[in-house]
């Protein structure tokens, strides 16, 4: 069950009370991050279920580590990686199963548009349409709320990558005429 | 350009509306099975439950077991050095390290010129450096002779 407190200590501080064997502490970890790791998943994979193995994967692995692991930046700086490679893994190995006649979505698939094409609908079709190391970049800073430098450390690139990729992504979406409303333009 | 877009620390943001709609694309609320949480949390009970354990038993440091054994080592390289060189030092004579029929004859020489000689040369221990001291050192050489052939 969910704890109903959060606990008010910062990732770092858990970790090293993982390090003692704390295992509340790694539920407080799991709970504060499972929804993120499972939305990270389900862009990857655009599949729920494999979505699930990979979160499942994702604390397992992250659970391995312990004890004697040290955090040396952010949480989700350090698990995003890990859940972009076991999402590919996952993906890999469910195309390897799949029936011919059974394609899977694309790789941090859009959602589905419905058919009235509201501006969130444009918005989707704008988003699926950037480049992928665009789109990467823009979906880390405004929906998982992960700070730049955050960003670079999780993708393992420059500062200067990051801010040019999301100032091309934000210019796309700036001017394309589906999404600029947005703008107020 | 629409104020909210940037600010001064050369971060951009993104209009309300805009920030609301990508959320709600790409993080909508997530129906996680109980099973998924029940198993990631009771692999977690155990596997820290191990370590906790691992934690209230105090570990012998390596390093310090290792310097207990290069202690206890040139310890008793020491104390059979001593042994060995109190044992054969009386016989040694000549001091040359080794005990042989030279000890026997360097010993011989000193009685023969009536030098005086060193209580420790009473090999046999019966008050008296004479020849059966020389005798002893000499059978005492033949015998690690033997040994050594």
């Amino acid at each position: 069950m969910q704890p109903t407190h959060d606990d008010p200590r910062i990732d770092q501080d858990l970790v090293a009370a993982i390090n003692g064997g704390d295992a509340w502490a790694f539920e407080t970890l799991y709970w504060r991050h499972r929804d993120w790791v499972a939305n990270l998943a389900v862009r990857f994979t655009g599949d729920h279920a494999l979505a699930l193995d990979v979160l499942q994967e994702t604390f397992l692995y992250f659970l391995k580590k312990f004890p004697g692991f040290t955090l040396t930046c952010q949480l989700r700086s350090f698990l995003y990686p890990a859940v972009r490679n076991l999402a590919i893994a996952a993906r890999r190995k469910a195309e390897r199963l799949q029936s011919e006649d059974g394609e899977l979505p694309e790789l941090e698939a859009p959602p589905p548009a419905s058919t009235n094409h509201t501006a969130r609908d444009q918005l989707a079709v704008v988003v699926t349409a950037l480049p992928e190391t665009h789109r990467e970049v823009l979906l880390l800073r405004f929906v998982d709320g992960l700070s730049l430098n955050e960003i670079a450390e999780a993708l393992e690139i420059p500062l200067g990558t990051v801010k040019s990729r999301l100032h091309n992504a934000l210019d796309t979406l700036r001017r394309d005429p589906r999404t600029k409303e947005f703008f107020g333009q | 350009m629409n104020g909210h877009e940037q600010n001064d620390t050369d971060e951009p943001r993104l209009p309300a509306r805009l920030s609301e709609d990508l959320k709600a694309l790409y993080a909508p609320p997530r129906l996680i099975p109980q099973r998924v949480d029940d198993a990631v949390l009771a692999q977690a009970r155990g596997h820290l439950a191990k370590v906790a354990q691992g934690r209230r038993i105090v570990p012998f440091p390596r390093w310090l077991a290792a310097a207990a054994i290069v202690l206890a080592t040139v310890l008793s390289s020491i104390w059979l050095s001593h042994q060995r060189s109190s044992e054969m030092a009386r016989e040694d004579i000549n001091r040359d390290g080794r005990v042989d029929v030279l000890d026997a004859f360097a010993l011989a020489r000193r009685l023969q010129q009536g030098a005086p000689t060193d209580p420790a040369f009473d090999i046999n221990g019966d008050g008296i450096v004479d020849q059966k001291d020389i005798n002893a050192i000499a059978t005492r050489a033949v015998k690690l002779d033997g040994r050594q052939g």
